[in-house]
């Protein structure tokens, strides 16, 4: 039997590729700035996503699709601020992919939104991985974490657009070292906008709120 | 498979419940995206079987080779790959500097330009997932 050695150098991931294409094409048609939100479970992606929608509901309108293994409590909480949202259930996939978004944006009025956000599952390493179709990035970590937290998992920092440090309502009671973290950050991410906030207080989320308008406002004028 | 469940009907905002049938764990996902592409291209070739297939893997990819491996081992039996070798190769971190034009390995995760200390930085190679080779018969 013959052999040969055949020279493939494919993506093994082609298909999200393709699919995250789609998607991104889909939002460029509808003039939507996609954002991934990504974080360890209980940094605040979903704290931060009611925070955004109740402050700034008026100012910009959103869409959301929120990944979760099981459950539809984060849409639940959503879903009060009024915003349209969709749950998506991975089962036990601990990432979402560009096909369970695609699937998701069949239900949410794109062309009667600005951003759309996609929090994905809880996790600092899996969703790395997977492209959604995403125009930005934003990777949160609370204080409580720890501000090694960067330089423990440098996939998912390197490609952020911005870092939201949440929970800085708790530095008094925690051993959190925010300089070091800003320098981990810059050593990990140096283009990234770092925003401290809190979405108990509400500290840092003008700041959140003027990023995303102007990022927003910077897809918008390249589609 | 996808199933979609209409869960509450509310006037403010509509919520469907979309469940996954796929169960696979992450390196799981990627072998199992692994397998049709190269069945696929086993059979339009018309090639009896794949003997060894070599796969790079960058660094930064937030795929682990040992993991991977094991998925494989696991999701390849019973497929057209069952038996194929597996040889993955790690691909280090690279970048280029967008102001002094150096091109160099990054180490430790630091993205700044040993050069220059600019940080603007494109990066060259460290996220690959890829099928590079594969030898046939």
């Amino acid at each position: 039997m013959s052999q040969k050695v055949i020279n493939l150098n494919t993506n093994i991931l082609k298909k999200n590729e393709i699919i995250a294409a789609e998607n991104r094409s889909l939002f460029g048609k509808n003039r939507v700035l996609a954002v991934n939100l990504l974080s360890s479970p209980g940094s605040g992606k979903t704290s931060l996503l009611i925070q955004t929608c109740k402050r700034f509901g008026t100012k910009l309108k959103f869409s959301i699709s929120v990944g979760d293994l099981q459950t539809e409590l984060d849409a639940q909480r959503i879903a009060e601020t009024g915003v349209p949202v969709v749950q998506i259930n991975t089962g036990t996939a601990c990432h979402l992919d560009a096909t369970m978004v695609q699937q998701s944006l069949k239900a949410l009025p794109l062309s009667a939104t600005d951003i759309l956000f996609i929090e994905n599952v809880g996790n600092l390493v899996c969703p790395a991985t997977f492209d959604l179709g995403e125009h930005r990035k934003v990777v949160m970590l609370s204080v409580a974490e720890g501000e090694e937290k960067p330089l423990k998992y440098p996939p998912i920092f390197q490609g952020a657009d911005c870092v939201c440090i949440n929970k800085v309502d708790l530095l008094p009671y925690v051993e959190f070292d925010m300089k070091q973290c800003r320098d981990n950050l810059l050593r990990i991410c140096p283009q990234a906008e770092i925003i401290e906030c809190s979405c108990k207080t509400g500290e840092g989320l003008q700041q959140w709120h003027d990023w995303l308008t102007h990022e927003w406002t910077t897809i918008i004028n390249t589609l | 498979m996808w199933i979609c469940l209409l869960v509450n009907n509310c006037p403010e905002s509509v919520r469907l419940k979309l469940i996954a049938e796929n169960k696979s764990m992450h390196e799981f996902s990627i072998i199992e995206n692994l397998i049709p592409q190269v069945e696929d291209f086993l059979k339009k070739g018309n090639y009896r079987k794949a003997l060894k297939i070599f796969l790079e893997v960058g660094e930064m990819s937030g795929v682990i080779p040992d993991a991977l491996a094991f998925a494989y081992d696991i999701c390849a039996k019973d497929t057209l790959l069952e038996g194929t070798e597996l040889y993955i190769r790690l691909i280090p971190v690279t970048a280029s500097c967008e102001d002094c034009f150096l091109k160099f390995e990054v180490h430790n995760y630091s993205f700044f330009c040993p050069q220059c200390n600019s940080t603007e930085l494109k990066l060259l190679t460290g996220k690959e997932l890829k099928v590079r080779e594969i030898e046939v018969e």
